[in-house]
Order: structure tokens, then C-alpha cells, then sequence
């Protein structure tokens, strides 16, 4: 998962930043407004997390923007205006998501993630694949009864590629959701961590999960 | 505390008292100058048929006492006491009760009457009518030749119990005194009643405001008040307004300190949740801890701004002045707040006003330190300070593309701010309420104007001394 934070308390940055980072959710972070504007038009986000009063540009202008521009990014307004009329007015506005200052990270985090849910239409925490089901809220994987002791990084591709099961997906696009522009991986980054997590997955009896497309990326679904 | 009813009624009653008292005064006087009037004529006639009894003969005038018995008595059996002199002194008659007494008799020209108060003989209290009046009489028998006519003069003096006068004017005096007491408390009364109720639409409105809290707080309505109370009414309206809008800035103010509070509180608690989620990790910890003290100082700095600017008040009257040489003065303020690229050629030199040092300061400094940070990009702040008339003027321009003309009435607002971008956040928005709160205090003015791009800070120093002064 990718996740745009703007936000001009630099303290704040940090902390979401490690804490984000902690639970290996790839975060960029910017003060400036319309710096953040021109990041969320460039980068594929699965979520922003927007303050409203920041230099440059106020944050429900660069919302307004956003959706002029046709973006569905999911935004999440992080603000200290607590008002039913920020609120509504922040939602009207094209915000999917409300949070008031002060507020509980743990909180942030599950709304961040629930979002990103809503982005791959999904509506269980829980991601049923074959024999592998990954518990989104808790952040943790099994296979059949067993759990699998991942890194948080591990798990936010096996999460990202859940995400997409079916689906095909390229190096640049798993790179461009584990990483934030902040922490350009190594060239072989990806395939090391896919090699990884193959190799858990196939301890617990899950080894044909993963498959490659030569030229394409890698496919997460159930064994054939 | 003295009822204003009670007021009224005590007002009606003493004004009802002076003008009874007067007209009881002037009407008794009247009155008892003319049953007095109707007494004396009463004497007067009894005098005149007294002198009908003047005998007047040859070379004499006498009274025959057996017809003087025929005069008329007095109405009522009055006593009276009669007494005649011939102008030579001698008395020609007096009547039997005198005895051997005389009754005062006063000196008056012919055809005169004098009236006073005395006493008869046996001392009761009576009212003498002392008169003289001339007789015709002959020197010889008429029927002898060169008969020649002479007069004489007699004084008469009637005296009458007064009793019945006095009587008259007593019935008369209290039945008068009776019926301003009657008045008075008929007055009183209705006064009274009066009173009462024209004061009942006061007592509502008094109910009608005791009534009124916080969440009942309206306007108050002028139907079926009596128009005496409009400016009442009016008043409170005004009050309830100037309530009103106070109480809408301290929730304004509350809200808006409640906002400035959030993000650092939001700080310290992220701050503290991500620490505590990895314990192990003792760089981010300290770093963490870093931070939270950082924040600390900047929510210590927050809490004494709101403290100063609540506390402004209190300071008020502790305000001392000394003279400060202003220009001066504005160079070390423009040195101790390191502001790069202000102009101070605009200050005229020797003026000297009359402040308080430590206030003019936080004064300075706050239109100082705004102007720098919210100049346009590459642009000069400007100090200018001169003498206009008796007042100094020192005014800090700055040239902004950031201000509307409706935005500056705002400037002073706690926690106002021109943009919703928010470019200035170690600011809190609080300085130019505290400079407001500061030049009221210090007997200065302040305003803010806006000319086309430039905006004006302008502070105005009433009292002005130059040093040549």
C-alpha cells in the first residue's frame, strides 16, 4: 500500500512516517500543498491523507483540484477543524474519509487501510485466496491453520498482490506501491522479496501461489 | 433600597400638601378677612344708630341713657360695651357694664373709623370700633333771631365680643384643615394605585429579563409596552446585543483556541503512540522524546500568549509613560528582531512621545515582525514616523498581495488568519490582538489601512513632546 501524507506539521510527518513505515506501508510526505498536489497527480497512491490549512495551497484546494481533475484517489482530510461544516463541507468537497485532530493512530492506520480496501473493492478485512487468507486489520497471513511469519514489508506485497489476485503485476507497479519516492529499492529489490515470500509461503504448503508471467510480473491465485 | 412606588406617592402627596396648604392658607385668609369685614360693618352700623341717640342741644350735646336702652340689642345677646366722648374729653355716655372704666380709645380724624382687637371690660376677648363723627348743634333757641349753627365732634367706641367671630373662623379653619386631610389621603391613595399600575409594566419587564439565561437570550419586544419604556426597552435590546456579540466571541475564541490546541496535542499523542509501538527502537524513542519536548515549548508559548491577551485587562491602570525618543527607539527594535531589509529613512528625527518602553515594544515588534513576514517576495518594509498637528504618527508599510479590504477589519481577531493556506505556522495569530490590547491600554491608537497594495500599521501617541520641548 502507497500513502501520500500532507501535512506541514513536520513532527507529525515523522512520526506517521515511521509509524506507516513500521507496518510496511510505503508513505510520502510533503508540507506544502501544492507541492502534495502535483505528487498525488503523479504517483499511484492508494490513499492521501490530507491536512486542510497548509502553506501553498489549502487542503481543500488541492481536493478540489484532485477531483476536477477526475482523480479517485482516496482521500482521507486529516484536520484540526472539528465542525459539522468543515466536515460536511470536506466530504462535499470529494473527501472519502474525515478525521479530526487530535486523533489515534491506531485509528488513522485502520481508516487508511479500510480505504485502501475500498480502492480494490473490497469489503472483508479478510482476503481469501485458495488456502492463504490474509487478515488486513490485524496485518497477518495463515495458511490453512497456520500463520506465516512475514516482515511488514513481505506482507504488503502479499497484501498488494491479494489485492489484485488474478491480476498481473509489474515490477514498477509493486515497486511503486512498497517503496515511496523517499526509499528508491535496489534494482532487484522486488524479485528478492517476491523470491521471499515464495519461499514462506511454500513452507506452509502454498508453494504454487505466486506464479511469474515472463515479461509481465507476477500473478497471486489459487493453485490450479 | 426605596421603593419607587413609595416615591411616587410620597412626591403626589408632599406636592398635594404645598398646594393645599396654600390654597388652605389664601383661602382662609379670604375667608376670615371677610366674616372679620362683615363683623366691623356690623359695628360700624351698631355705631352709627348709637349716634342717633346723640342729643344735640343748645350749646350741649348729651346722650339720654334711658334712650340709649332703646337701642336694638345685639344679635344673639352678644355682649357689647358702648362708650361716647364729646370732642372736649368729656364722656357723654358709657354703658352700665363698664362701671367707672373706659374702654381704649385711640386717636382718629373725623368721619374715620379705626378697628381693632381688644378686650371688654371684664377681659373678653372683643373687637373695638373707634369712630369720630360730627353733631350739628345751636348756640341759642332756634326761634330767637341770628340762631347760627355750630358743630361738634363726638368719639364713639363700640366694642363686641368676639367669640362668635372667633368661633366662625375656628368651624371655618378646621372644617378646611379636615378637608385637606381627606384629600391628602384620598391622594396618597390613589397615587398610590396609580403608581402601581403604571409601574406593572415595569415589574414584567423585570420578569421578563429575570427570566432570560443564556439559551433564552433574545431581543427583547416593545408590543404592548407602554412607550415610556421604548428607551428601556431599547437599552436593554443594546445590552443584549453588546452581550450577545461577547459571548459569541468567547466561543469563537474557544473554538478557535480548541482548534490552535489540536495539532500539537495530535503531535504529542502520535508522537507517543508510534514510540510506544516499538519500545526497542531507542533512536526513535529519544528522537520521539525530542520532539514531544519541542512541542511542549511551543504549547507553553500558545498558553502565554492567550494568558497575556486574557490578562491584558487586568493591567490596566499599571500602565507608566516615560518619554522615548521614537526613532531611536524603532531602529533597536528593528535590531533586536535581526529585520532584514526595512527601510527607516521615513523616520523624522526628534520626536519624542510618551509611552510605556516595554509595551511600545511588543507593540513595535508584533507590526514589525508582521510586516516582514507578509511582505510580497523582494519587497521593503517602510517605518515613517512624523508629527501631524499635536499627534505622532508612526506608521509600518509594507507592500502584500496576501490582504483584501475586507480582510482588515479582521486583523485583530485572536487566531485570524488572511489565508486559509496556512504559510505562517509558528505563528498563532494572536500578536495584533495583543498590540490592540497593548496601545488601548497605553492610551495609543491603531488602525490598519490598506492602498491598493500597501498595508499600513499606524500607531497615533496622543501626547507629544519634542526634544527641544
Amino acid at each position: 500500500m502507497r500513502v501520500l501524507l500532507v501535512e506541514d506539521s513536520i513532527v507529525l510527518q515523522e512520526a506517521l512516517q515511521k509509524g506507516f513505515s513500521r507496518q510496511g506501508i510505503a508513505i510520502d510526505v510533503t508540507g506544502d500543498g501544492r507541492q502534495g498536489l502535483s505528487l498525488a497527480r503523479n504517483n499511484p497512491y492508494d490513499v492521501l491523507i490530507l491536512d486542510l490549512m497548509l502553506p501553498g495551497l489549502d487542503g481543500m484546494s488541492v481536493l478540489r483540484e484532485l477531483r476536477n481533475a477526475g482523480s479517485d484517489l482516496h482521500v482521507l482530510v486529516l484536520t484540526a477543524r472539528d465542525s459539522v461544516d468543515d466536515r460536511v463541507a470536506g466530504l462535499l468537497t470529494g473527501a472519502d474519509d474525515y478525521l479530526t485532530k487530535p486523533f489515534d493512530f491506531e485509528e488513522l492506520s485502520a481508516r487508511v487501510t479500510a480505504l485502501a480496501r475500498r480502492k480494490y473493492r473490497e469489503k472483508a478485512p479478510a482476503l481469501t485466496i485458495g488456502p492463504l487468507t490474509i487478515d488486513t486489520t490485524t496485518r497477518q497471513a495463515f495458511l490453512g491453520e497456520g500463520s506465516i511469519e512475514l516482515t511488514s514489508r513481505e506482507y504488503s506485497l502479499l497484501e498488494y498482490l491479494a489485492y489484485r489476485r488474478g491480476q498481473p503485476v509489474s515490477r514498477i507497479d509493486i515497486e511503486d506501491h512498497l517503496y515511496g519516492t523517499a526509499n528508491l529499492p535496489a534494482s532487484n529489490a522486488v524479485d528478492r522479496a517476491i523470491c521471499s515470500l515464495r519461499g514462506k509461503l511454500a513452507e506452509g504448503g502454498g508453494r504454487d501461489l505466486i506464479r511469474t508471467r515472463r515479461g509481465i510480473g507476477y500473478v497471486l491465485d489459487e493453485p490450479a | 433600597m426605596r421603593s419607587l412606588r413609595f416615591r411616587i406617592t410620597v412626591g403626589v402627596v408632599l406636592g398635594q400638601l404645598l398646594v393645599l396648604g396654600l390654597a388652605t392658607w389664601l383661602g382662609y385668609q379670604l375667608a376670615a378677612r371677610g366674616l372679620t369685614q362683615q363683623f366691623d360693618e356690623a359695628l360700624l352700623t351698631r355705631a352709627r344708630t348709637a349716634l342717633n341717640f346723640v342729643e344735640q342741644e343748645m350749646s350741649l350735646v348729651l346722650v339720654e341713657r334711658e334712650r340709649m336702652r332703646q337701642l336694638p340689642p345685639t344679635p344673639g345677646e352678644v355682649a357689647e360695651e358702648l362708650q361716647i366722648w364729646h370732642e372736649d374729653g368729656r364722656c357723654l355716655y358709657r354703658s352700665e357694664s363698664l362701671g367707672e372704666a373706659d374702654l381704649p380709645r385711640e386717636e382718629v380724624g373725623l368721619g374715620a373709623c379705626l378697628v381693632q382687637d381688644g378686650t371688654l371690660s371684664d377681659g373678653t376677648s372683643a373687637r373695638l370700633l373707634t369712630t369720630r363723627l360730627g353733631v350739628l348743634h345751636v348756640e341759642k333757641p332756634f326761634w330767637k333771631k341770628d340762631v347760627t349753627y355750630d358743630t361738634a365732634e363726638v368719639i364713639l367706641v363700640v366694642a363686641r365680643e368676639r367669640s362668635r367671630l372667633d368661633s366662625a373662623l375656628g368651624v371655618l379653619l378646621g372644617g378646611v384643615l379636615l378637608g385637606d386631610v381627606l384629600i391628602l389621603i384620598t391622594a396618597a391613595a390613589v397615587a398610590h394605585l396609580v403608581a402601581q399600575r403604571s409601574l406593572r409594566p415595569l415589574d414584567k419587564l423585570g420578569d421578563r429579563v429575570r427570566g432570560l439565561d443564556v439559551a433564552t437570550l433574545g431581543a427583547l419586544s416593545s408590543d404592548d409596552q407602554p412607550r415610556e419604556l421604548q428607551p428601556l426597552l431599547d437599552s436593554l435590546n443594546d445590552l443584549h446585543s453588546r452581550v450577545d456579540d461577547a459571548l459569541r466571541r468567547e466561543k469563537r475564541l474557544g473554538a478557535t483556541i480548541a482548534h490552535e490546541f489540536r495539532t500539537p496535542i495530535s503531535e504529542l499523542r502520535a508522537l507517543a503512540q508510534v514510540a510506544l509501538a516499538d519500545p526497542d527502537d531507542h533512536e526513535y524513542t529519544r528522537r520521539a522524546l525530542e520532539q514531544v519536548d519541542d512541542v511542549s515549548v511551543r504549547l507553553v508559548e500558545l498558553l502565554d500568549m492567550i494568558r497575556r491577551m486574557d490578562q491584558l485587562e487586568e493591567f490596566e491602570g499599571d500602565v507608566s509613560r516615560e518619554s522615548v525618543a521614537l526613532s531611536d527607539f524603532v531602529e533597536e527594535q528593528v535590531t533586536e528582531l535581526h529585520a532584514s531589509e526595512v527601510d527607516l529613512s521615513g523616520l523624522e528625527e526628534d520626536l519624542t512621545v510618551l509611552a510605556n518602553r516595554s509595551a511600545l515594544a511588543s507593540i513595535v515588534r508584533n507590526l514589525l515582525g508582521n510586516s516582514v513576514l507578509y511582505r510580497t517576495s523582494g519587497s521593503h518594509t517602510r517605518c515613517v514616523a512624523q508629527r501631524n498637528a499635536e499627534v505622532v504618527e508612526l506608521s509600518i508599510e509594507n507592500p502584500t498581495t496576501d490582504l483584501r479590504p475586507e480582510d482588515v477589519p479582521h486583523l485583530t481577531e485572536p487566531f485570524w488568519r488572511a489565508s486559509p493556506a496556512r504559510d505562517d505556522r509558528e505563528r498563532h495569530g494572536l500578536g495584533l490582538t495583543i498590540a490592540r490590547g497593548m496601545c488601548a491600554l497605553s492610551g495609543l491608537g491603531l488602525r490598519f489601512q490598506l492602498d491598493g497594495d500597501c498595508f499600513v500599521a499606524t500607531v497615533s501617541f496622543p501626547a507629544v513632546l519634542s526634544t527641544s520641548e
